[in-house]
């Protein structure tokens, strides 16, 4: 670390405090290393709750010969929602781009088109929950099934709030064409979301047999 | 120099004093230690030999203990050297003899502590009643000697260098600028390294040697709930099959459900291993008898294996060791470990019993119902069976009922329908339909009835009793005394009797029957 | 003094009621407009265990508002400016309000999570007494078995959470200003982290209110699934608790790997702060699995999603595995940081640099690491498969090797040092001797054979407690002597602190000897009556025997409590460094100003130098420096006074 020093010399504002000490503030790029730093701690803490969700799965969705189970899913909806969550990433990255640009329109557009579809995926998700045919109690299939789906649409709810939150401020004027972390920091959570989604999906839709009786 | 030996003597008596009262003091033994057959150190034969030396041990450590604290402490609050002196000192880079010190201090601690802890070892343990506890045991003395030593180097090495290396009031400066060094990190690492995974293999070989299937074990079932143990033995250790066909229909059914012969007490045939086969059938409970050392869970869902071979005859307690809620303190339950004589015995006692309500009440009682009903009048979770068959049962709803057969019945199966005044509803646990067969509801009450001054008064215990004049407590007795019952169990009651193995054992029979009585089995 | 009444932590808790209200209320109209019951109990089954779930969501939420610890952010969302992060003085408002309300400044908070965590304590011994009388004799003689079974059970969970506050304040308080930074990478999540702790203490106490529950804090299912209300709310703590100790662990990572001062380079920094490196990575990465663990068993209690009901596809070992995957690292992030302390004060009370830094500070990041690979040693009776206990087992074993490492570094330390002796020296010693015994009990139980017979024996209770005590409380206590005068200028009475020692360290050897002496002999733990005789000596029973000893302990804790308070008033004003450390901390005034520094220190050498003629470690600027004044005759020093300092030379 020892361009830090550089860093730290290069530090240009100052303000006096009561106590008569300097603030010595941080500059832009180092504001935004810690920030990325402390974002990337937390979604490697999320991938730990995850990666135990999946194990419990692993371990609980067999039969008595050891090989996978699953619950009996709605194979097309399964994959019509999986399409949109993924293509909903895609919205969010020309979402962030736009606004490195500086292109406000772009923006709006790409992070709005994210929230919709966002809000689809979970109406989505909402739908298979109504039409399955098991319900939370009946078995540990059906059980998981509403575990992970339910733990992960949790999620996408927090990241839909943030990308809401994200809009709202870009069509304040909020946001620089350099200075838009908070763009950057939802935009890396929906990702993040959306590859947990990936495991999900393969882990609960496409792994192992339906068992034949509950 | 002085001042080294003494400050010596007295982290000795502080170790070894410590170590002491871990040990504990002879004379107030546990009662469950106090069967010393078997020993893990067998040179010291003599019971008042080591009594006398134990305690001699002990008052000196006593002694030590006390005098060492103070001395220590008065040492660490005088001065050691004075700046002045240390500057005289030759300056000898490798200090040999600081460290020749250190050792002085260490070893002998670090032996001594051995010592005492090979001594006391067998005191430390419950009595060893297995092969298993003998391979556990010889591992716990290699653990507590490891300890000792380990303990007793570094605490004389630490106690070295705070007594040798304190700092003169008057003097300020530091000490010696020593930043590491390579060779020392790299022996401190690799020796504990290969010590802690040899101490693992080794362990790893023993634990083999105590699981592993051995020849001739049998297996038993043990059912873990809350808050008991129900023990099932295989049917064919009791009876062959021409015996278990002549049993009376619902006592067949109810071995075949149970998937063997029940019993509250676990009894084992010396030096024979048992395979236990466990499973719960509610929560996490765990079956340990800390004579034979190893333990297991047992949970529900899962079946798990115990392996015990049993050296050493005598009555033991099994309990459970994984929190299971209320009671689990009191979750106990016998093991009987016999010579080969008395398991025979037992084994035609059992056969002999079979049937007798009472008997096989009393075993039901104590497997399930003995935490929360007393037999004597305490109040408890559960109202008391003294005198309850045929008293008049006041319920919390207004009404009241005599209490019969048909009212355990419902007790038993139904609790919550109807509950006596003074006691809550949803205590009593609510699956016992499934558990207790009507078979055995009829052995509670025959129990029961036992309990009562009213029977006489209550028909259906002169029905499920035994006839007075002390027939078999074969239960086909109690139903043919009825009269309008099927001809089957009439049928069998006449011509069982004098078949069962009761007739070899006619010295043996311990509830003082009369076994052979055949004419009498059709009383009335 | 009415001023009490504006403290923002009654907002807080205002707050708190509101929102656990609405949280109530919601819940019971949607499952009404279902057509689901309310009845009112506190049984396994009961509705409730359904509706406290978003009561307490909503009532913790309605707190953290309340307090004032999201105001920034939710300003931020709405595309408001915030506040600048920094104090700001308001007229007429002492400044011992702040400490009652959300501060970001990481001493307010480190004081903030010192004071709650002994708060936690006192309570959690104050069960620990409750039932050790009850235990002392055969016969249940106080409690009754279901009471005792809570109590054991919250003592747990308090205690948990005390060890979790202590490790947040010696963290908070101290790191910043040992790397020479201003504050923390993110003060707001430190404030709001510290306020997480409070609705969650006051759920898992109402626990006691609704039930209890009988499972101990491990709260295995099927037995939690079927225990009282009260398991809910403990539950439901825990889970909120973690994001406290998560954001914590995340705020330290990236205030130690970007914030140190110039030419402070990671094996520059003081060894605690490699203590709290390590301790932090696995407070990030482990508790989400103690919270998935508790999150399920919350789940299968109110909407019956079978995880652990073997009769329709659950496991029960799985709660096993989850469990302690997250609480075997935990008890390392208990003792790493008390470790690190030990590292810490060794050198300065021995002048001597600390042996082998870098290996010690590699140790630390090597127990973390490993701490991962070693849960199933809890599990050796369980249903898991026999096999496990191979792979396991040598884990565990190795993991006694960096420990070793740490014993024989710091034997090195004090080797042909000058040794001197303060309160803080007696805790780190009796700290050395009490996790020694505790490191030396563990194999006994980690080898499988004799660990058999061992397990949920009160062998594994002296075990535990003696590695804490070891590991954390005697350093915790060593922590607070020793920073004590640079938190308030003044000094703490060192009789008091020799007799809070001496009573401590007797009281709780008795203690552990003699619950290592019946567990080996087959007492089990956990058990409200026993009605075996385990013997005794001189007379008394063990069980008694550790009563007494637990009671002393408890005095000495009262003792420290009393030299605290009344040194902080009252106390004699401590000469500047009065240890005479080449740490920052002690070379700017005491207590700290606000910002630390006012420009960032320069490091140019080792911290643990000592012995080493004109070793300088870092250049401060001269607003920071501190100009010591000569000694008066009656100030307390426990030896020489610090020379000018300038720059901090190796003398």
């Amino acid at each position: 670390m020892a361009t830090a020093i550089e860093r730290h010399h290069a530090a240009v504002e100052h303000h006096h405090d009561e106590h008569h000490h300097h603030v010595i503030e941080f500059t832009p790029a180092q504001r935004l290393s810690m920030n990325r730093l402390g974002l990337w701690l937390f979604l490697i803490s999320e991938t730990f709750l995850f990666a135990g969700i999946l194990v419990a799965r692993i371990v609980l969705l067999r039969d008595e010969g050891g090989s996978f189970t699953r619950p009996e899913l709605d194979q097309q909806l399964g994959l019509v929602i999986t399409f949109i969550l993924l293509l909903s990433s895609l919205a969010v990255y020309m979402g962030e781009t736009a606004i490195s640009r500086g292109e406000i329109g772009r923006f709006k557009a790409g992070i709005g088109a994210a929230i919709v579809m966002g809000l689809i995926f979970t109406v989505g998700v909402g739908y298979e929950w109504s039409i399955a045919h098991f319900a939370p109690s009946d078995g540990v299939e059906g059980g998981m099934f509403f575990f992970m789906t339910g733990m992960h649409a949790l999620h996408v709810l927090t990241g839909i709030i943030f990308l809401m939150i994200v809009y709202w401020n870009g069509r304040l004027g909020n946001y620089t064409k350099q200075s838009h972390w908070g763009v950057e920091a939802s935009a890396l959570y929906w990702h993040f979301v959306d590859v947990v989604w990936v495991f999900f999906y393969v882990a609960l839709y496409l792994i192992g047999h339906v068992p034949e009786v509950h | 120099m002085r001042r080294s030996v003494m400050s010596f003597i007295a982290l000795l008596a502080v170790v070894i004093g410590a170590l002491l009262m871990f040990g504990g003091f002879p004379p107030q033994p546990a009662r469950q230690v106090s069967n010393r057959d078997a020993s893990a150190i067998d040179f010291v034969d003599d019971k008042t030999a080591t009594f006398l030396l134990a305690a001699a041990i002990v008052i000196i450590g006593i002694i030590a203990l006390g005098g060492g604290l103070a001395t220590v402490f008065w040492l660490l609050t005088r001065q050691v050297k004075t700046a002045q002196a240390l500057e005289n000192e030759p300056t000898n880079p490798l200090h040999y003899r600081t460290y020749g010190h250190s050792l002085a201090f260490a070893l002998p601690i670090a032996i001594a502590s051995a010592l005492i802890v090979l001594f006391m070892t067998s005191d430390l343990l419950p009595v060893q009643a297995g092969a298993e506890a003998k391979v556990v045991d010889g591992m716990f003395q290699i653990e507590f000697i490891s300890i000792a030593v380990i303990f007793g180097l570094v605490m004389g090495v630490l106690a070295h260098a705070l007594i040798y290396f304190r700092a003169a009031p008057d003097d300020d400066s530091d000490g010696k600028h020593i930043h590491g060094n390579i060779p020392l990190e790299l022996t401190w690492t690799i020796i504990p390294l290969i010590f802690v995974m040899g101490l693992g293999v080794y362990t790893l070989i023993r634990h083999d040697q105590i699981t592993d299937k051995e020849d001739g074990e049998i297996s038993v079932k043990v059912v873990g709930f809350q808050w008991g143990w129900q023990f099932i033995y295989p049917t064919d250790m009791f009876f062959t099959d021409e015996q278990f066909n002549e049993l009376d229909e619902r006592q067949r059914a109810d071995i075949i459900r149970a998937g063997g012969v029940t019993s509250p007490d676990l009894v084992l045939l010396q030096d024979q291993t048992v395979h236990l086969e466990m499973h719960s059938i509610d929560v996490i409970h765990s079956f340990w008898v800390p004579e034979l050392r190893v333990k297991r869970d047992v949970v529900p869902g899962i079946e798990t294996e115990l392996r015990y071979t049993p050296t050493l005859a005598g009555t033991y307690r099994v309990r459970c060791a994984e929190l299971c809620g209320l009671n689990h303190w009191q979750m106990y339950a016998d093991v009987n470990v016999l010579a080969a004589g008395d398991y025979s015995a037992w084994l035609e006692r059992t056969v002999a019993n079979f049937g007798d309500p009472v008997e096989a009440g009393s075993a039901i009682y104590a497997q399930r119902c003995q935490t929360c009903h007393s037999t004597n009048g305490d109040k408890g979770t559960g109202p008391t069976w003294e005198n309850l068959v045929g008293s008049e049962r006041n319920f919390a709803n207004g009404d009241s009922a005599i209490a019969d057969l048909a009212y355990v019945q419902q007790s038993i199966w139904n609790p919550n329908a109807e509950i006596v005044e003074g006691y809550a509803a949803n205590l009593m646990p609510q699956n016992f339909q499934g558990l207790v067969s009507d078979l055995q509801v009829e052995q509670l009450f025959a129990y029961m009835c036992t309990l009562s001054d009213k029977r006489d008064e209550v028909e259906d215990c002169a029905r499920v009793l035994p006839a007075e004049d002390g027939s078999t407590g074969d239960d086909t007795t109690a139903t043919t005394a009825e009269d309008g019952e099927t001809m089957t169990e009439g049928e069998t009651a006449t011509e069982t009797p004098s078949d069962e193995g009761t007739t070899e054992t006619s010295g043996e029979a311990e509830t003082g029957d009369e076994t052979t009585a055949p004419e009498s089995a059709t009383s009335e | 003094m009415l001023g009490i009444l504006r403290l923002d932590v009654w907002k807080g808790l205002i707050g708190g009621a509101i929102g656990t209200a609405l949280g109530v209320f919601i819940t019971m109209i949607i499952r009404s407009l279902q057509g689901l019951d309310n009845t009112w109990d506190t049984t396994a089954t009961s509705p409730w265990n359904v509706i406290v779930i978003p009561a307490c969501v909503m009532g913790t939420l309605g707190f953290l508002i309340g307090v004032g610890s999201m105001t920034d952010w939710l300003k931020w969302m709405v595309g408001r400016k915030g506040s600048d992060g920094h104090y700001h003085p308001k007229p007429g408002v002492p400044q011992w309000h702040r400490y009652f309300g959300m501060d970001t400044n990481h001493k307010v908070v480190g004081i903030q999570y010192g004071v709650l965590g002994i708060v936690v304590l006192l309570i959690g011994g104050l069960f620990a007494l409750i039932f050790r009388t009850e235990l002392a004799e055969p016969g249940l003689q106080y409690l009754s078995a279901n009471d005792y079974n809570s109590l054991i059970g919250l003592h747990g969970q308090l205690m948990f959470i005390a060890v979790l506050l202590g490790i947040g304040a010696m963290a908070n308080y101290l790191v910043p200003i040992m790397i020479g930074a201003q504050d923390m990478a993110f003060p707001r999540i430190n404030g709001f982290a510290f306020w997480i702790n409070v609705p969650a203490a006051v759920m898992l106490l109402s626990s006691i209110f609704l039930g209890g529950f009988d499972t101990g804090w491990t709260a295995y299912p099927p037995l939690s699934v079927r225990a009282h209300l009260g398991m809910q709310m403990a539950l439901i703590a825990v889970f909120i608790l973690g994001f406290s100790s998560i954001l914590g662990g995340l705020n330290l990572i990236v205030t130690i790997f970007l914030m140190r001062a110039p030419g402070m380079s990671l094996f520059r920094m003081p060894i605690f702060v490699w203590g709290v490196l390590a301790t932090s990575l696995l407070q990030l990465t482990a508790t989400q699995f103690i919270g998935l663990s508790f999150l399920m068993v919350t789940l299968q209690r109110a909407v019956d999603i079978p995880f652990f009901d073997p009769a329709r596809g659950g496991d029960v070992t799985l709660y096993q595995h989850l469990f302690w995957f997250y609480s075997h690292p935990t008890v390392y992030i208990w003792i790493l940081p008390g470790l690190g302390i030990i590292s810490e004060i060794l050198p300065v009370f021995a002048r001597k640099p600390l042996f082998g830094y870098p290996f010690i500070a590699m140790s630390s990041m090597a127990i973390a690491i490993m701490g991962y690979l070693v849960w199933a040693h809890h599990m050796w009776a369980s249903a898991m498969d026999p096999f496990l206990r191979v792979p396991f087992m040598m884990t565990t074993l190795t993991i006694a090797v960096p420990t070793g490492i740490k014993f024989f570094s710091w034997l090195a330390t004090l080797w042909e040092g000058k040794i001197r002796f303060a309160t803080p020296m007696y805790f780190t010693l009796g700290a050395i001797v009490l996790f020694l015994l505790g490191g030396l009990t563990g194999p006994p139980s980690a080898l499988v054979v004799t660990g058999l017979h061992l397990h949920d024996s009160h062998f594994v209770v002296a075990h535990f407690h003696i590695t804490v005590f070891g590991g954390f409380m005697f350093t915790y206590f060593a922590a607070i002597y020793y920073w004590f005068p640079l938190l308030t200028g003044r000094m703490y009475s060192e009789t008091l602190g020799k007799i809070h020692f001496g009573v401590m360290f007797i009281g709780f050897i008795i203690f552990a000897l003699s619950l290592f002496r019946v567990g080996l002999l087959g007492m089990r733990r956990r058990i409200a009556d026993y009605t075996i005789d385990f013997g005794g000596i001189f007379g008394i029973e063990w069980q008694m025997l550790a009563t007494i000893g637990a009671f002393m302990a408890g005095l000495g804790v009262l003792v420290m409590l009393g030299n605290l308070v009344f040194s902080a008033m009252y106390g004699k004003k401590a000469v500047h460094n009065p240890w005479r450390s080449r740490s920052l901390e002690w070379q700017i005034v005491a207590p700290p100003p606000e910002l630390n520094f006012s420009a960032l220190p320069q490091i140019v050498g080792h911290p643990y130098d000592y012995g080493l003629p004109g070793s300088v470690y870092a250049i401060l600027s001269p607003d920071d420096q501190v100009v010591a004044e000569p000694v008066k005759p009656n100030q307390i020093t426990p030896s020489k006074p610090a020379l000018p300092a300038a720059a901090v030379t190796g003398d």
